[in-house]
């Protein structure tokens, strides 16, 4: 406790001293950041290896291309992503200054996951920086190695005390929520978001949470089944299934059920071979403890193709459950792992009825060839992003909030999302000291004149056209001079 | 569970749909303009029954400001819901990308007592503007006004999908125990910690608007009775109980000295000699709140004004002097129509002292030095703030209203309501041919399938020539 009170008040002090404010600061840090990702490669992927079994492709597209991609963003936008944002104004805030302006909230906490430890908590803190604030970064302990090289390597490259890493499990994490924050930003599941939102509001603490859910995967008859399932078969079977906006479930018309599973068996036997054991590309189940509860949600379950498992390396294999019952074990909890059930449902609106049904999901995903039945499905649901016709993509978009809603979490972040949710948008209004005359009108003694020139001047629209604003521009100062007669 | 009936109920017809067409919200938008317009009369007289607030005021703020957003959401809501198109990149450029908004569900709004119409109905457009359904909930304390809501609010919108629930501490507690999908609390900040903590057992992202001191700082060059006037009306607008108010200023013993006739002048001007007798200086909303003001009042020295009386719970415009940052009148946010003066030594003073604060809700700064209303500005840190002026920056609807810290989270007015009560959805809608093109990235990888993975996603550096 007491660490952690010091960690953070030496981040605190650090902020308060303003040294991060400066652009030049923020840049130079962020540069370094870039620097850490591209001399420390072949440390970070190692760790990953070690941690998720992740071959280097994977961990270098998943994790680190999209590091450096955000801080070549990050570098090139920040001039104008945190330059005063003038507003438009009203008649009578005319010949005034309004703007918005970007200010950092102070010291931020970062909470990562161990599915993609890396770039989760990369990315946050990438925003955070370039928004000027201090950062603690808490990655997850679960993914340990990961979490060791952040912990060592961050104090190298960047700044000690505005973003120390703490490392730790439930205990440490626990002690750290006591401590007063300016922003949460954490990922993770439902039930411990719940946790962090209470720490929060007892300082009133803004957060951003992105948790999870059942994404579901809609393929309707008319679409290229062979696509499509090898699509899906990508996205839920990278990184072993555990994938936060990884495709949960699959829901068809029981016509195509067989098609869909002959499809994804050719895609995996193209993408792992015969002995997917021994493919160098296919992850690891994270740990004994997720392996088991994997395991369980396979009872009483009809195992189309897959099954195979290997508790010593923690190894499932890519397996497809058919007929599936919504009632099941495996229709209760996110998945997040290898396993991928079919329910069959006989029309798009019973598929839309279901999914409305359940909890709102981080993802909904829809396969069609017909335009419209994407847009309905899309108008007709909630979730926290989509991607229609492929799955997982929209997390690549950086221009896209990437975020949950309901119980797959609040706020979002990526590429100026990021700067935005850790910034504070300050209203500022700069009036003239002179120039009284106008205030008149609203000052008492009250008298019906004053509310016809407050409703004039308050109704009033500014028009698009120059002419308008000339015409108002006019009106206005032949208004301030009469009330500065009648009332001054 | 009292509530749970009509959170269904509202459940139910969001469900349904009904809420989402644009035609239907700007039904709903235009019912409200009509209440505006037709119970005018009720509105003030509520109003001045709660808490005598003049006519003028009940005017400006409850009935024109209202109908500002109601026509600005009006006159821009069919562009505020249309789909947001995005850059895309080189893997999506054939792609549509575009970000959804899309309503929440089943909002709950609470509103506070001192602008009981304006700090309900703004909400209110921005939560029916976004296609929800809304549960609100006004202020027992204001209750003139919660009868005028519970009663004729409603009539004039959908019963299916808007509801008015009455009631104290007790109903608000059993009210939250239910699941919404926003809630949009305007408050105090140890009820907006009760708020949060409610809405963390179903995650429920929140936007609270608390409180607050907010400093003023007068510097010694300006134009002392512009300033004077300034002040006066944004401390004693609505006997001093508005979140935004100047709740205590900063400035030189010398400017202190010359405030004090300025200050005097002004409050004549507005209020006239005896201001309990001006039809245009409010009161204090409740006994309990009164004597919590009238507390107040033994801090520093009394300047001008002081004079209280308990059965009409009038407290006259006053200003204090002297004040120490240990007397009473600095420990809480004052919320009545006393202005309390801090001499400080310089600017320098001025910032440590707002800065070893809580963050507020506003911050004010007086000078005809641009530079020094920069300075204060730049090295402080509050929701909003407003240069030579006071209470002015919410009038303005596209700046977004909200605090920082503990004076809040959030922001609205204006486009900033439609999108706080709106879920931003990213949505990317593939082709589905062109399949070859994703081939770089399914396995078995290989060195070549990760060098042309690189290629393809390496974003270059545009070459800067200056470190900005």
């Amino acid at each position: 406790m007491e660490r952690m009170q010091q960690v953070v008040g030496r981040a605190r002090a650090a902020f308060n001293s303003g040294r991060c404010r400066s652009l030049d600061f923020r840049m130079q840090q962020l540069k370094a950041l870039e620097r850490m990702v591209k001399e420390k490669e072949r440390e970070i992927l190692a760790a990953l290896k070690a941690d998720l079994h992740k071959c280097g492709h994977n961990a270098y597209s998943h994790e680190i291309m999209g590091v450096l991609g955000e801080l070549a963003l990050a570098m090139d936008k920040l001039p104008s992503w945190a330059a005063p944002q003038p507003v438009k104004k009203n008649l009578l805030t005319m010949r005034d200054e309004a703007y918005i302006h970007m200010e950092p909230l102070g010291v931020v906490l970062i909470i990562g996951a161990w599915n993609y430890p890396f770039v989760l908590v990369m990315q946050p803190l990438i925003g955070a920086i370039a928004a000027g604030n201090a950062v603690v970064v808490k990655p997850s302990e679960i993914s340990e190695n990961t979490a060791q090289l952040v912990a060592d390597l961050l104090p190298q490259y960047l700044d000690r005390d505005l973003y120390p890493v703490v490392t730790g499990g439930v205990p440490e994490t626990t002690a750290l929520l006591t401590q007063r924050f300016d922003h949460i930003l954490y990922t993770g599941n439902s039930a411990v978001g719940k946790i962090v939102m209470a720490a929060a509001a007892k300082h009133l603490t803004p957060v951003t949470l992105e948790l999870g859910g059942k994404s579901p995967c809609y393929i309707d008859k008319d679409c290229d089944l062979a696509v499509a399932c090898r699509r899906i078969t990508w996205g839920k079977y990278m990184n072993c299934g555990q994938t936060c906006i990884a495709p949960d479930y699959i829901l068809c018309d029981p016509s195509i059920q067989s098609k869909v599973v002959e499809h994804i068996k050719a895609t995996l036997q193209e993408f792992y071979g015969d002995d997917v054991k021994s493919s160098p590309d296919y992850e690891r189940v994270i740990n004994k403890r997720h392996f088991k509860r994997i395991l369980g949600l396979l009872e009483g379950q009809k195992i189309a193709h897959g099954g195979e498992t290997d508790e010593a390396s923690c190894f499932i294999a890519p397996t497809i459950l058919t007929d599936v019952s919504p009632d099941s074990k495996v229709m209760e909890e996110e998945i997040f792992g290898p396993v991928l059930p079919i329910l069959t449902v006989k029309s798009v609106d019973e598929a839309i009825d279901y999914i409305n049904r359940g909890e709102k999901p981080l993802a909904l995903y829809v396969f069609s060839n017909n335009k419209q039945l994407i847009k309905r499905v899309i108008s007709e649901t909630s979730s926290g992003g989509v991607t229609g016709n492929d799955v997982i993509m929209h997390f690549f978009l950086s221009t896209l909030p990437f975020g949950g809603v309901g119980n797959s979490g609040m706020g979002a972040y990526h590429g100026k999302h990021s700067f935005e949710t850790f910034s504070h948008r300050r209203s500022c209004l700069i009036k003239d000291l002179k120039m009284e005359g106008m205030n008149s009108i609203r000052y008492p003694p009250s008298s019906q004149k004053k509310v016809d020139w407050a409703k004039f001047f308050l109704l009033k629209r500014i028009n698009k056209g120059r002419l308008g604003l000339a015409i108002l521009t006019l009106l206005g100062i032949v208004a301030a001079v009469v009330i500065k007669v009648s009332f001054g | 569970n009292p509530y749970a009936g009509l959170v269904s109920h509202l459940r139910a017809a969001w469900l349904s749909g009904k809420t989402r067409p644009l035609e239907y919200r700007v039904a709903q938008l235009e019912a409200l303009g009509r209440f505006l317009d037709e119970k005018k009369e009720e509105i003030l007289e509520a109003m001045a029954k709660d808490m005598g607030k003049p006519p003028f005021e009940a005017e400006y703020t409850e009935i024109l400001l209202c109908k500002n957003e109601l026509h600005e959401t009006l006159n821009n809501l069919s562009c505020w819901v249309k789909d947001k198109h995005v850059d895309k990149n080189l893997v999506t450029k054939l792609d549509s990308a575009f970000i959804r908004k899309d309503p929440y569900g089943v909002v709950l709004i609470i509103a506070p007592w001192n602008y009981p119409i304006y700090l309900l109905l703004v909400p209110l457009i921005g939560a029916i503007a976004a296609g929800n359904c809304v549960m609100v909930k006004p202020s027992e304390i204001s209750k003139s006004t919660e009868r005028l809501v519970a009663d004729t609010l409603s009539c004039y919108l959908d019963k299916d999908c808007f509801a008015v629930v009455t009631g104290g501490v007790q109903e608000t507690t059993r009210l939250l125990e239910n699941k919404f999908d926003y809630i949009f609390f305007t408050g105090t900040p140890p009820v907006g910690r009760i708020v949060m903590t409610a809405a963390a057992k179903h995650l429920t992202p929140v936007t609270l608007e608390l409180g607050g001191k907010n400093p003023c700082y007068v510097s010694d060059s300006c134009d002392v009775q512009n300033v004077a006037r300034r002040v006066a009306w944004g401390r004693f607008y609505n006997a001093g109980q508005t979140c935004i108010a100047p709740d205590y200023l900063l400035c030189s013993l010398e400017m202190q000295e010359k405030l004090m006739p300025a200050l005097r002048e002004a409050i004549t001007e507005f209020y006239g000699p005896n201001p309990r007798e001006c039809p245009d200086f409010g009161r204090i909303v409740g006994d309990k709140q009164f004597r919590r003001v009238r507390a107040l009042l033994c801090s520093g020295r009394v300047a001008i004004g002081g004079q209280t009386d308990e059965k009409e719970r009038y407290i006259a415009p006053t200003v204090l002097v002297d004040v120490q940052l240990s007397d009473p009148v600095m420990q809480e946010e004052i919320f009545g129509p006393i202005l309390p003066i801090v001499p400080v030594a310089n600017l320098e003073e001025a910032i440590d002292i707002i800065n070893s604060r809580e963050r507020p809700l506003a911050v004010y700064a007086f000078s005809s030095n641009s530079k020094v209303v920069n300075e204060v500005l730049e090295r402080t840190s509050s929701g909003g703030f407003c240069g030579n002026d006071t209470l002015m920056h919410v009038t303005l609807s596209s700046l977004p209203f909200g605090g920082i810290g503990s004076s809040g989270l959030g922001m609205y007015h204006g486009k900033f309501s439609f999108d706080t009560f709106s879920h931003h959805r990213g949505c990317l809608h593939r082709n589905m041919g062109l399949e070859p093109l994703n081939a770089p990235r399914y396995p078995p990888y290989s060195p070549r399938r990760l060098r042309v993975v690189r290629a393809a996603s390496e974003v270059k550096r545009r070459s800067s020539c200056a470190l900005l």
